[in-house]
């Protein structure tokens, strides 16, 4: 009875404070958005046991901060409320006391994630209703429902223990809160090396994975090991199993959960709190009565001063006093240590995994940059600083000690300007810490420090941070109570920080305090990409900033706390002169500033927000699709000045097409599609009226006044220019800043006919704009049926040439010979003409180069790198003499006369590790410049990399490819047989043999966590199945049939299908394979080709 | 001098704490004197500008205190009924720094008032703990110190003998009373004794207004020849509440003495309780001024 009374009033107790309901609430309306935005992926149901489950363990990972809410209460309340005497001085068992505190604990997380699941279903039973979608309601809520009492009940009971020991070990809130963040933020890190899709990080660690297995909190890497080789129906339609690895994952979590509640019960005594813990404190015993000391009154006769010095030395024993109680604090300590782990780990990950196989990094800036400038420094310290800033602004409360302090003459200013110094301080300290840590792995590394790289660090970083510290202050200033103050943060931050504020449909940058465009930082271009749309964010941010200090303070709370409304009144009836000039430059400042951005963003760099860009596809496809099927000329020759503006990050492009109609019909109208983040300035034709120019969608219809007949040519003239100014973030194929540019100009040239690629793909967002599903795929054998084997209309090489133009200070190229260099007016001029066509995919290069270049066989290559990446570029080099060597050799003498490599920056958004074009390769930093070629136990992927790369210049640019089913794995996997012969050669088959095996995993790994139904080689172009399971494929040929053999298909293949010939496909290359190889091996290549082997290792070795 | 006129507060929650109070107090101790509740530490606190008064003026030294708190707070010594201190710092650092925040910024100066002070609170030897490690008594002697710094005109003292032993409390009025020679020293207590030793003026404040108000003196005349003091048993300590205006009783002796407040000689027909009338003291005057406000 006593026990039911106990567990009773628990229950009565938590579900009265106001943060059950915040946390209930929270998680039903975080459920809710969840549920809401989850969006069917290709075949996978977002109602199906598999989403749902996925859709629960996201949920679930805010269980430590959940628990962290309600175990202050339930552990530290009568040490708090100093009620602890009367507690136990009552005969209450020890069993009794902790059994309710932990049933009242549990009770309520559960509840507050029950509940957070019915968000969810709700979420997903409120998304528009398709014949993809509808799983029976009973179906989903057995899933999720299942979920959580598999996955999530469990992860309760061994945290609930866990924050038991802490809360009762520390005694402080504070520690719950610090340790609910490690504890997340541990977990993240750990598990995003397990492969966890929610996670979706590529790389994984073995080692890890497996303990994860056995260990994770949530089960969550014994359910996707379970389902990973799952069909789609049974991720849509079957519930997992508690069986296996799951099983014993979740036998162990309970365990745990037990011995920790074990551990809790023995360790806990029910003894007030100073008894137990402050043994070891030196208590101040109280001496005998000394003889009276009556010293004469006048020695308290000293004055207080108002001078600046005493406001400036009283703002200074402010600060000290709060900055060393938050800096000696264990916590603190704690954090910090922490910190270091996390940091060093992440390091010490980063440069040891660069690639696969053991590949390592040189620990230069960027590489040890890239661990954690971007996400774990900021998010670590947002989540420090979401916590220590209530405990700076709230200390006097917290010790009691605010009557003391508040009727001192200390002025509201000092007190406010002190606790926002300390504030700032906590971003900066982490800063230095990580900058430390660095800087010595950098040494340990043997390379240099670049100190004012580090340092701009308190900028990059550091600056969002101390906006973030600001609004925190602003929020506790308005805020009743310090939970208040934190339950307002942590909200503010989830939107600003989160995908929350994504589902709530805040996009834009400017709406999303302390955003900026993502800054990164590269050993080729600095931080030059964004740092001007940083500058300008920060600005702004600034600026709001300063609004927030100034409302801050007017309403910060001095002695008894005010409403606000009041507070509002009387600042409204006697306004500050200072404050009021403040505030009001502060406002206009922030208004200037969030136009001038909305400006660069919106009308410069042209950013649309999802929904417009959406509606911007449905209405071009609607309003031009009926010119889908209009014959299109063909572009023959490309002839252009293009003009590097490199400082004010601008190009000028001025363009002539020459045009011919390869039809059989006669054409009077011309589509011509433009991109609309450039400006065109013009475009025109001759004999031809412009009829339609619709300029939201760049669209250019021209009426011929004399219809152009098959074989007749034409041409169309256009300029266009285009301003970079980083506020939407870098594309691959568009950087232009000083000493770097690099702009793939086939995006913003005009584009002849309808564009298939600016149409909505996806069914759901075309069901939204009304429009009609997409027609079926064919698939290869149907479109070569439907083109009876005729791809020749999809050749498209054109004869280019170009003058480029640039600043004296840097260099520019493009593709093509160079004919003459110059200069004028201060400018370097380049004229570039190929000798023979090339794929339609222009370029253009601009910059200050450290250069390695060499003749082999009459072609020109060369290196392009920045000036501290020296140590890979004669390795590159060598990789590509090699390759044209072998494919002049054993393919088709390599087509052009020159061929450069090279270095780009390193860029968020591609995840492209290198990329060929016609004559130039472009091979991202990290993995072509930092990849450490002097560790010999490492595979040597620079030398692969750079060899697939070059041989695109054959597979892909020489060869003509169909745009069908399989095109990919022509362009891929013969890429990769090139690799493999070149590696065989230079390292022997043991050595590609490992690399075999990798590639065997990775195929594997991709056919299991693929979603969609995996197409035989032949038709593919899944990269896991073009990259990986052809290089198997073309291996086990090669082993078979013998390099010799392959390499004449290879040549014929050239032969019939290179240079200006008809476009081949996958069957076009079999078909020669066959020809070229006995019989008896026929079986193999249909095996690998055709057929979709279950085992690929007993398919390697049959004959 | 302070002047608090009309004062009025009224909290979120509905208690009106303060109902128009008029207090002018000179230099010297001034006593507060109330029961539980009747808004002592409201009117403390709203004089050491820790809460904003709904209505009302509060002028020292012809400085509105209202719309300018920092003209109180620079001369102000507060100690209130119970208070924190931060952890883990010594008494010696935290006057320290308690000083600086009221403008002892001069590291010499500030140096030997911190080392006076906790001579005269008798904390010397304790300088270098921990404040949080003191006992209660300790804690309030250093809240004594803190409250000396900067030579305040204004002390205001809110239940400050609250964990201090007879010999404490005496030495704490003995150091009040020589400082309040210059000084305004509110001493707000429900302890009657206090302020009959120690305030040649005190108020009385009942359910947030002054009931009474004067020097000990003046106020206890108007109950000369009115109390009077009789030995009851328990048995008829009912008859004579019911009966009789009680302003008072208490054990002696293992008998009840009542005290009963009566323009004449209280006629009861109870023969073994015999009335005998008594010069009326200030506990006499507190507990009849509480009555009359309860049937009030």
């Amino acid at each position: 009875m006593l026990l039911l009374s106990l567990c009773r009033f628990e229950w009565q107790l938590h579900s009265r404070q106001l943060s059950f309901f915040i946390v209930v609430s929270g998680l039903f309306i975080t459920g809710l958005l969840f549920g809401f935005n989850q969006h069917n992926t290709a075949e996978i149901l977002s109602t199906g046991h598999y989403s749902v489950t996925k859709t629960i363990l996201m949920l679930a990972l805010a269980t430590p901060f959940v628990i962290a809410v309600y175990a202050g209460n339930a552990i530290n309340r009568d040490n708090n409320c100093q009620i602890e005497e009367l507690i136990f001085g009552t005969s209450i068992t020890k069993f009794s006391f902790l059994f309710s505190r932990w049933f009242g604990l549990n009770a309520l997380t559960m509840l507050s994630f029950l509940l957070g699941a019915v968000g969810i279903i709700i979420g997903l039973s409120l998304m528009p209703v398709t014949p993809e979608n509808n799983q029976p309601f009973l179906e989903t809520l057995h899933a999720a429902m299942l979920a959580l009492v598999i996955f999530v009940l469990p992860a309760i009971l061994l945290l609930s223990s866990l924050f038991f020991i802490i809360g009762l070990m520390t005694n402080k809130n504070i520690a719950l809160y610090v340790f609910s963040s490690m504890l997340f933020f541990g977990y993240m890190t750990l598990a995003s090396s397990t492969g966890n899709p929610i996670l979706s990080d590529t790389f994984v660690d073995k080692n890890i994975h497996d303990i994860f297995l056995y260990f994770d909190i949530y089960g969550a890497t014994p359910f996707f090991e379970q389902v990973k080789g799952w069909s789609i129906e049974q991720r849509n339609f079957q519930s997992f199993e508690l069986i296996n690895t799951l099983l014993i994952n979740r036998v162990i979590i309970l365990l745990f959960a037990v011995l920790l509640a074990v551990i809790c019960y023995q360790s806990f005594q029910m003894q007030l709190v100073d008894e137990k813990k402050n043994k070891k404190v030196k208590k101040a015993q109280d001496t005998e009565n000394q003889a009276n000391l009556l010293v004469s009154t006048s020695l308290l006769t000293v004055r207080p001063q108002a001078s600046f010095y005493s406001h400036l030395a009283i703002f200074f024993a402010l600060f000290t006093s709060a900055f060393s109680a938050l800096i000696k604090s264990k916590v603190f300590a704690v954090v910090t240590l922490f910190w270091l782990f996390v940091l060093s780990s992440e390091l010490e990950v980063g440069l040891n995994n660069v690639e696969s196989l053991g590949v390592t990094s040189y620990a230069t800036t960027a590489a040890v940059l890239w661990r954690y400038q971007f996400d774990y420094l900021p998010y670590f310290t947002t989540l420090m600083l979401i916590f220590f800033a209530a405990e700076v602004f709230w200390r006097d409360n917290n010790c009691q000690i605010s009557a003391l302090v508040h009727s001192t003459a200390v002025s509201n200013l000092n007190l406010f300007i002190a606790k926002l110094t300390v504030l700032i301080c906590i971003p900066l300290i982490f800063i230095a810490i990580t900058i430390a840590v660095s800087a010595i792995t950098q040494a340990l590394y043997g390379e240099n420090i670049e100190w004012t790289v580090y340092l701009s660090l308190f900028y990059y970083v550091g600056a969002p941070l101390v906006c973030l510290a600001l609004l925190y202050l602003f929020l506790h200033s308005v805020s009743v109570s310090k939970t208040m103050g934190v339950f307002l943060s942590v909200v503010l931050t989830l939107i600003v920080k989160t995908p929350v504020g994504l589902y709530l449909g805040i996009e834009h940058d400017l709406l999303k305090f302390s955003a900026t465009p993502l800054i990164q930082y590269s050993d080729v271009i600095g931080f030059s990409a964004s740092s001007f749309a940083f500058d300008s964010y920060m600005k702004y941010w600034l600026a709001i900033s300063a609004v927030l200090i100034h409302l801050g303070y007017v309403l910060f709370s001095r002695g008894e706390y005010i409403p606000i409304s009041r507070k509002f009144r009387l600042m409204i009836a006697r306004p500050g002169k200072y404050i009021a000039v403040g505030l009001s430059i502060s406002t206009l400042l922030s208004a200037y500033f969030a136009i001038e951005i909305s400006r660069q963003t919106n009308e410069v760099a042209n950013f649309q927000p999802t929904a417009d860009r959406l509606l911007w596809k449905a209405d071009y496809e609607t309003q031009f699709e009926k010119y889908k099927d209009l014959p299109r000329l063909t572009v023959t020759d490309i002839r252009t000045e293009m003009d590097f503006y490199p400082k004010q990050r601008q190009f000028k492009l001025t363009g002539h097409y020459q045009l011919v109609n390869l039809t059989e019909q006669m054409i009077d109208t011309l589509l011509i599609s433009t991109d609309t983040s450039v400006n065109y300035r013009n475009i025109s034709m001759p004999n031809a009226q412009l009829t339609l120019h619709d300029e939201r969608l760049g669209q250019y219809i021209f009426e011929l006044q004399q219809p152009i007949a098959p074989g007749q040519l034409s041409e169309i003239n256009f300029s266009v220019e285009h301003k970079q100014n980083g506020f939407i973030n870098n594309r691959l194929d568009n950087f232009i800043v000083s000493n770097f540019s690099l702009v793939i100009a086939k995006r913003y040239m005009p584009y002849i006919g309808f564009n298939e690629h600016l149409t909505l793909k996806s069914k759901t967002e075309r069901a939204a704009h009304n429009l009609a599903p997409l027609a079926e795929v064919l698939s290869l054998e149907e479109k070569i049926a439907q083109r009876k084997g005729d791809f020749s209309d999809q050749v498209e090489k054109v004869n280019f040439e170009t003058v480029v133009s640039t600043t004296a200070s840097e260099i520019s190229f493009s593709q093509g010979e160079l004919q003459r260099q110059w200069q004028e007016n201060g400018r370097n001029y380049y004229h570039y003409q190929t000798s023979d066509p090339i794929r339609n995919l222009v370029s253009y290069v601009s910059g200050k180069f450290e250069v390695l270049t060499k003749q082999v066989d009459g072609v020109d290559i060369g290196v392009y790198y920045a000036a501290k990446q020296s140590k890979n570029a004669e390795h590159m080099l060598s990789a590509m003499e090699d390759t044209i060597n072998y494919g002049s050799l054993h393919f088709a003498r390599y087509p052009s006369k020159q061929l450069k490599l090279l270095e780009v920056p390193r860029n968020l958004q591609s995840g492209f590790t290198g990329f060929a074009l016609p004559q130039l390769l472009l091979i991202a930093e990290n993995v072509g410049f930092h990849a450490d070629i002097s560790n010999n136990s490492a595979f040597d992927h620079v030398y692969r990399r750079t060899v697939h790369e070059t041989s695109h210049q054959w597979w892909g640019h020489e060869l003509n490819v169909a745009e069908v089913e399989g095109a990919s794995a022509l362009i891929e996997t013969l890429a990769k047989y090139t690799e493999i012969v070149l590696l065989e050669e230079k390292y022997g088959q043991q050595y590609v043999e490992q690399l075999i095996e990798y590639e065997k995993r990775r195929y594997l790994s991709g056919k299991e966590n693929n979603t969609s139904i995996e197409l035989p080689l032949y038709r593919s172009d899944e990269a896991y199945v073009v990259y990986s399971k052809g290089a198997i494929a073309m291996y086990a040929l090669k082993n078979a049939l013998g390099a010799e053999v392959i390499n004449n298909a290879l040549r014929r293949l050239l032969n019939e299908h290179g240079g200006v010939k008809p476009a081949a496909t996958t069957i076009d290359f079999i078909n020669i394979l066959k020809l070229v190889s006995p019989a008896k091996y026929h079986h193999l290549i249909n095996s690998w080709f055709l057929e979709i082997p279950t085992e690929i290792d007993k398919v390697t070795t049959e004959l | 001098m302070l002047i608090v006129s009309n004062l009025t507060k009224t909290y979120d929650n509905g208690v009106k704490a303060l109902k128009g109070i008029d207090l002018p107090i000179e230099k010297g101790m001034y006593g507060l004197l109330g029961p539980n509740g009747a808004g002592k530490s409201s009117l403390m606190r709203t004089i050491a500008t820790l809460q904003a008064a709904d209505s009302g003026k509060i002028i020292f030294n012809k400085e509105d205190a209202v719309s300018n708190p920092q003209a109180i707070r620079r001369h102000l010594g507060y100690l209130p009924q119970s208070f924190g201190v931060y952890p883990n710092i010594s008494a010696i650092n935290l006057l320290n720094h308690l000083a600086i925040l009221k403008g002892v910024t001069n590291k010499a100066d500030r140096e030997k008032q911190v080392i006076y002070l906790l001579h005269q609170t008798n904390l010397f030897q304790h300088r270098k703990k921990a404040v949080s490690s003191f006992s209660g008594g300790m804690k309030q002697r250093f809240g004594i110190a803190q409250a000396l710094l900067a030579d305040p005109k204004l002390i205001i003292v809110d239940e400050p003998t609250t964990g201090l032993d007879p010999e404490e409390r005496n030495r704490f009025h003995n150091l009040l009373s020589e400082i309040s020679e210059e000084t305004i020293v509110i001493l707000s207590t429900h302890i009657v004794e206090d302020i009959q030793n120690l305030c040649p003026n005190l108020a009385i404040l009942i359910s947030g207004q002054i009931k009474k108000r004067g020097s000990p003196y003046s106020l206890l005349r108007l109950l000369e020849g009115k109390v009077w003091r009789a030995l009851v048993n328990k048995n008829d300590m009912a008859f004579c509440y019911e009966n009789l205006n009680v302003i008072s009783h208490r054990l002696v002796s293992g008998k009840i003495e009542l005290r009963v407040m009566s323009d004449n000689f209280p006629a009861l027909n109870l023969p073994e309780v015999v009335f005998q009338p008594v010069a009326a003291d200030l506990e006499d005057l507190y507990f009849s001024t509480i009555q009359q406000s309860q049937e009030s």
